[in-house]
């Protein structure tokens, strides 16, 4: 199923600077899956080694945070606005 | 009944305030609170520096000013408490003269200190409120544990580059606080600061006055006034890029080993790091069937 992905702020960088990248996943481990093949490090920079979600990264599905629910199995409907954050400190 | 004539003092107070005196769900009550009302402002650069002004020209009735660092050219983009005129000067002392300058009738203290775990505990007694204006993730995490701790109400901000976020975490029961939102610190790799990666000027100004526009309802919205809501449990983003604000939930950690554990103690954590408690799990908290929430949480209590 189609939905919108989002990097906000200096994560951007990641996907390349895309604003809002379209693609089919069911779940946040498939667009993160999708996302490796297309960016180069996705994977390294959302996920510690043993595949868990980096304590500093947040992602939400519409304004709901992921780990809240299922964590990275998290299912996704057909629209979803997929948005992924870092923590940043500067003041 | 006639009232009696105002005096100097009187007719001055409301005229300086008169369009806080006239606006619905502010009023004279309103203000005589905001004139109360004590805040904490730690940090006054880029973030500091618009919450600094703003409170101090709403009348808030005590401010103070934690910074331990001078006036540099590069602070002047965006830093506008300081002039070039201040450069080399403590921050804390440019912003007072800047300040009193606004609005002579703010009592405001500096304190010429660096950020520790004693000089945040020691002062947060004396405020109302917090405002987290810092510049690093060690001190984020100091200020939210003394925080939680104390049950002083925190008005988040933080700033890189084209973005920002602004929260508040006001303690009470339901409400998450910064390490539900992010439960640690980035490794200095992932995540640079706004000396490497820069910041676009105008971004600091518009979350810092986020943040005092939060300090500033929630100190009516507590003396009963009707000011709508604030970002409780919502974090709000900023793009610079795309002039877009985005709200996303901000939830409470049922297993948050500081906001959600009674015996969390501040003084056992170290700042100095990572931010991270001693023995706390691998696994993301919230996932309540893999990571046991005690874990995380018994190296924490005293």
């Amino acid at each position: 199923m189609s939905v919108r992905v989002e990097f906000l702020g200096p994560l951007k960088q990641v996907v390349g600077g895309e604003d809002i990248i379209e693609l089919e996943a069911g779940t946040i481990a498939g667009v993160i899956e999708k996302l490796n093949e297309q960016y180069q490090g996705v994977t390294d920079r959302l996920l510690e080694p043993e595949g868990t979600l980096h304590r500093h990264i947040n992602i939400y599905i519409n304004e709901e945070d992921i780990r809240f629910k299922e964590q990275l199995q998290t299912a996704l409907s057909p629209g979803d606005v997929v948005t992924v954050i870092s923590a940043i400190a500067g003041g | 009944m006639v009232s009696p004539p105002k005096t100097d003092k009187q007719q001055d107070w409301h005229n300086r305030y008169a369009r806080h005196i006239v606006l619905e769900g502010v009023g004279e009550s309103g203000q005589k609170a905001l004139n109360r009302a004590s805040v904490l402002i730690v940090g006054t650069g880029g973030l500091g520096s618009p919450a600094a002004f703003y409170l101090t020209a709403a009348g808030v009735g005590t401010l103070g000013l934690v910074d331990d660092d001078d006036v540099s050219l590069n602070n002047l983009q965006r830093q506008l408490l300081h002039g070039t005129s201040d450069i080399g000067r403590p921050k804390v002392h440019s912003a007072l003269e800047t300040l009193n300058e606004i609005n002579p009738e703010v009592n405001i203290h500096t304190y010429l200190e660096k950020v520790t775990p004693e000089i945040i505990w020691d002062l947060v007694s004396d405020y109302d409120l917090l405002v987290d204006a810092s510049d690093n993730f060690a001190t984020r995490f100091l200020i939210n544990d003394v925080c939680v701790q104390a049950g002083n109400p925190l008005v988040f901000g933080a700033v890189l580059q084209f973005s920002g976020q602004v929260t508040t975490f006001t303690q009470e029961d339901d409400c998450g606080c910064y390490r539900c939102l992010f439960p640690e610190a980035p490794p200095p790799q992932y995540v640079p600061t706004c000396e490497q990666a820069g910041i676009f000027g105008v971004i600091p100004g518009i979350i810092g006055t986020l943040q005092a526009a939060e300090a500033l309802k929630l100190i009516l919205g507590r003396s009963g006034h009707e000011v709508g809501t604030i970002l409780k449990n919502r974090l709000l983003l900023y793009d610079g890029k795309d002039s877009s604000f985005r709200t996303v939930k901000l939830s409470k950690n049922p297993g948050c080993p500081v906001c959600a554990d009674p015996a969390f103690n501040f003084r056992r954590v170290n700042y100095h790091n990572t931010c991270a408690l001693e023995g706390s799990p691998a696994t993301p908290l919230g996932s309540q069937s893999t990571a046991d929430p005690s874990v995380a949480a018994e190296a924490a209590k005293s």
